[in-house]
């Protein structure tokens, strides 16, 4: 069997039309552009962001790494160096792409793909609990766990998991208003609720061999009263 | 010497074929955006991931600075009933190919729209779609298989004409970009090989992007092939440029050269997709990123030539000629 390609295959012409010639350059500009916004968009490490148990855990491997193979810095001034060498770059790329940023924004487009960049070790899981009078508090759901699954398909759904995903210890405006939703959808669900909490529970995982943590912080808590939600 | 590259840069971008690789990524990206669009609204999420936030929306833009599209509708697009009903209807007109041009504009014009107004749920796939997208608005990817080829050829199938192959390559160039720079910012250490290979069982035991409990892959051997794993997804995605140098291959197939002739006989770029299907049916099956693995493989046509169809995929013999005038009809 021929396995040689059948098309696709350069001509052998030397001229080509003026409209080939300016469309050539167009994708040559193009292609430049892009590849100039594709440099990889890192964030200053700095002291503050170093403040995070999975970024601390992170800096802290690749110091033992890079001791372990001659670096002579202690872990401040290795944190130090960081600071600085992330700081220059993320400068320098952010000035570098600046002419091309209102193109993006307009269209929607960029090429930033940090697709699982650093996968934390500090992940976090969505917990939604409802609290009745004389009841307590009891969950009504938990991610991946079959007994408390209410709304799950929603809570699942990519562009919800985006915004409890990425939330931050103090919650913004769309996380609140998610929480706000949630609650509604819980007290209509649950006319005896008078109260919903919405939770982002920080857990750690350890690998194989290492001694399990089973400590499990709050990272973000919503707690919504159902006088706060109008009728 | 300039000239002659020049030249071959010029002629790299001036090749046609026929239409049906970039009418798949239309058909197979287009049902995807559609399911997704879809899915908002029997979840019934339309007004509070489209609309204002006085109406319910979670948008913490709006009131902040308008988008462009609120301050031309502010009362029509309020409620967010029309937004997701116009990106609705421009993926099912993108699918079956109606005004499949206006349609891919429009599409990438409203979605940016709405990754203004409510960023956190504006996702990696929703800006490399819309990137596909603008590149096939300015393609022939709708006159093959749609309602547009039937106007404008009386056949569903269209009349296998050549029309320019530039917007195929140019997404061939996106794909490279997209896992090379994924791989090079994959600076975790649990990535690499002192890192221990762990960053696919790490991922696994997230509980925002597992698809079920995974604790049981602490046991071997399922650690180990998480190890495997994490060190093929580097190994592929740093190699994906390399797709680059077996396309320039193909394009000068008739020069000498045992790696060209390697490459041209195995055809390494449906061995380099091959291991790509693999990869993002794995993510299909393992974690629950909605239609992240089926748009991303609906890219993967990008790497098939046309006249590598067989012929009742395409309906028709070969077409005559594949290229301008002097070039060479078949490979030696």
């Amino acid at each position: 069997m021929q396995h040689l390609p059948t098309g696709g295959i350069l001509p052998t012409v030397t001229h080509s039309t003026p409209q080939a010639q300016i469309r050539a350059a167009l994708i040559g500009i193009v292609l430049f552009s892009q590849v100039i916004l594709a440099i990889p968009a890192i964030q200053p490490v700095t002291e503050q962001k170093l403040r995070s148990p999975g970024a601390r855990a992170e800096m802290r491997m690749w110091h033992r790494f890079l001791t372990n193979t001659g670096l002579s810095w202690t872990e401040d001034e290795f944190v130090e160096h960081l600071d600085t060498v992330t700081t220059g770059a993320h400068s320098m790329r952010s000035a570098a792409v600046a002419p091309l940023l209102p193109m993006g924004r307009w269209l929607g487009v960029h090429q930033s793909w940090g697709l699982f960049a650093a996968p934390t070790t500090f992940p976090t899981r969505l917990e939604v609990e409802i609290h009745e009078p004389g009841g307590g508090w009891r969950h009504v759901y938990r991610r991946l766990d079959d007994d408390y699954d209410e709304m799950a398909s929603v809570f699942a759904y990519r562009r919800v998991r985006g915004l409890h995903d990425s939330a931050q210890h103090k919650p913004g405006k769309p996380l609140r208003a998610f929480c706000n939703w949630v609650a509604a959808e819980m007290f209509a669900a649950h006319p005896n609720a008078n109260r919903v909490s919405v939770k982002m529970i920080q857990l750690h995982i350890t690998l194989p061999g290492e001694p399990k943590d089973p400590k499990q912080t709050t990272r973000t808590r919503v707690v919504v009263q159902r006088d706060e939600i109008a009728p | 010497m300039i000239s002659r590259r020049w030249q071959r840069w010029v002629q790299i971008w001036d090749l046609k074929e026929t239409g049906h690789a970039m009418a798949m990524i239309r058909i197979a990206m287009g049902l995807a955006v559609v399911f997704d669009y879809a899915t908002v609204g029997t979840l019934g999420l339309v007004p509070q991931l489209y609309g204002d936030a006085s109406l319910g929306g979670w948008s913490g833009y709006l009131g902040r600075r308008t988008p462009p599209a609120w301050a031309l509708l502010p009362d029509a697009l309020a409620d967010g009933w029309l937004l997701w009903g116009m990106l609705l209807a421009a993926g099912i007109c993108i699918t079956i190919g109606f005004y499949t041009r206006t349609a891919f504009l429009l599409f990438v014009l409203l979605s940016a729209q709405h990754a203004q107004i409510l960023s956190p749920a504006d996702r990696g796939i929703d800006t490399i779609i819309r990137n596909v997208f603008l590149i096939l608005a300015c393609s022939g990817a709708g006159l093959v298989w749609s309602v547009d080829a039937k106007w404008i050829t009386g056949k569903w199938a269209g009349d296998n004409r050549l029309l320019p192959a530039w917007p195929r390559h140019l997404i061939v160039c996106q794909l490279v970009l997209i896992y090379t720079l994924a791989g090079i910012s994959k600076f975790g250490i649990q990535w690499m090989p002192w890192g221990g290979h762990t960053a696919l069982y790490t991922i696994l035991q997230d509980p925002a992007v597992a698809f079920a409990n995974f604790d049981w892959i602490e046991n071997q051997p399922w650690f180990f092939f998480t190890q495997v794993g994490t060190a093929v997804t580097m190994a592929w995605e740093w190699s994906s440029s390399l797709l680059l140098l077996v396309f320039y291959f193909r394009f000068s197939a008739e020069q000498p050269g045992k790696l060209r002739a390697f490459s041209n006989r195995y055809r390494l770029q449906y061995i380099w997709a091959s291991v790509g299907v693999i990869f993002h049916i794995g993510i299909a099956a393992m974690m629950q990123l909605g239609i992240f693995p089926w748009a991303m493989l609906a890219t993967y046509f990008c790497v098939i030539h046309p006249d590598d169809l067989p012929a009742w995929v395409t309906g028709s013999a070969k077409p005559a000629s594949p290229v301008p005038a002097g070039r060479p009809q078949t490979a030696p």
